[in-house]
């Protein structure tokens, strides 16, 4: 008998909470992690792992890897670049598109680690910014920029043995992140 | 770049020039004393604050 009214005040409390907390709202956040002097850190590079936090409790607000094509190369390699004109957001260039709810205007960080396939050259890089509820971030979106190069060996090979006093010819590439 | 490295101190290093392959570097160092060493590759572009290393082992008998 005694319970009873306590439940009741709990059920109460708790609905008038529900009501109380604002919906969310999908807010849509177009992520490019782009290489220093270079394209976007595409699938030939493993991608990137993209990651959005609020800045204030740490909480994950979404995650993914970005994947796609390197993008444009004449548009973001050869030629000028005017303000406002997009230079990453081309057909089937890398980037992740983020869907985060928001219950009010948000400080966010967001990052960028890769490039994934190569562990030898991996980087993180982030910013922070205000999102705020429905307003799309959208075209080129934000953009995140991982400095570096890959480089790989192709000679000689994985704990390879010399003899003292000999040459020893090394081959390799270099590509940017 | 590529160097040979043991315990810190750079042993032996030679430039690596372009190979005439896209993207493909070459070059010839020569192989200290007999030990286990390093055998790094060094990029370099401070103008645009890009770097990049990449290192696996070396046996000299």
């Amino acid at each position: 008998m005694r319970i009873l009214p306590r439940t009741g005040l709990f059920v109460a409390v708790a609905l008038g909470i529900a009501l109380a907390a604002p919906p969310g709202k999908p807010t849509r956040v177009m992520v490019h992690a782009v290489s220093r002097d270079a394209k976007l850190l595409g699938t030939h590079a493993g991608g990137a792992r993209i990651v959005l936090r609020e800045v204030a409790t740490g909480k994950v607000l979404a995650e993914g890897v970005q994947q796609g094509s390197s993008g444009d190369t004449n548009r973001i390699m050869v030629e000028p670049h005017r303000r406002g004109a997009v230079l990453y957001d081309t057909p089937d260039a890398a980037g992740f598109l983020a869907t985060v709810t928001l219950e009010r205007p948000t400080v966010v960080e967001v990052s960028a680690e890769g490039p994934l396939g190569h562990s030898q050259a991996m980087q993180r890089t982030s910013k922070t910014l205000l999102l705020v509820p429905g307003e799309d971030v959208l075209g080129d979106g934000v953009v995140l920029e991982v400095h570096g190069f890959i480089l790989e060996f192709l000679q000689p090979a994985a704990e390879a043995r010399v003899q003292a006093g000999e040459p020893i010819p090394v081959r390799a590439t270099m590509t940017m992140t | 770049m590529a160097q040979v490295v043991r315990k810190g101190k750079v042993e032996s290093e030679a430039i690596l020039a372009y190979a005439g392959e896209k993207s493909t570097y070459a070059g010839t160092l020569r192989a200290p004393a007999t030990g286990k060493y390093e055998l790094r590759l060094l990029a370099m572009d401070p103008a645009n604050a890009n770097f990049g290393m990449h290192s696996r082992k070396l046996i000299v008998d």
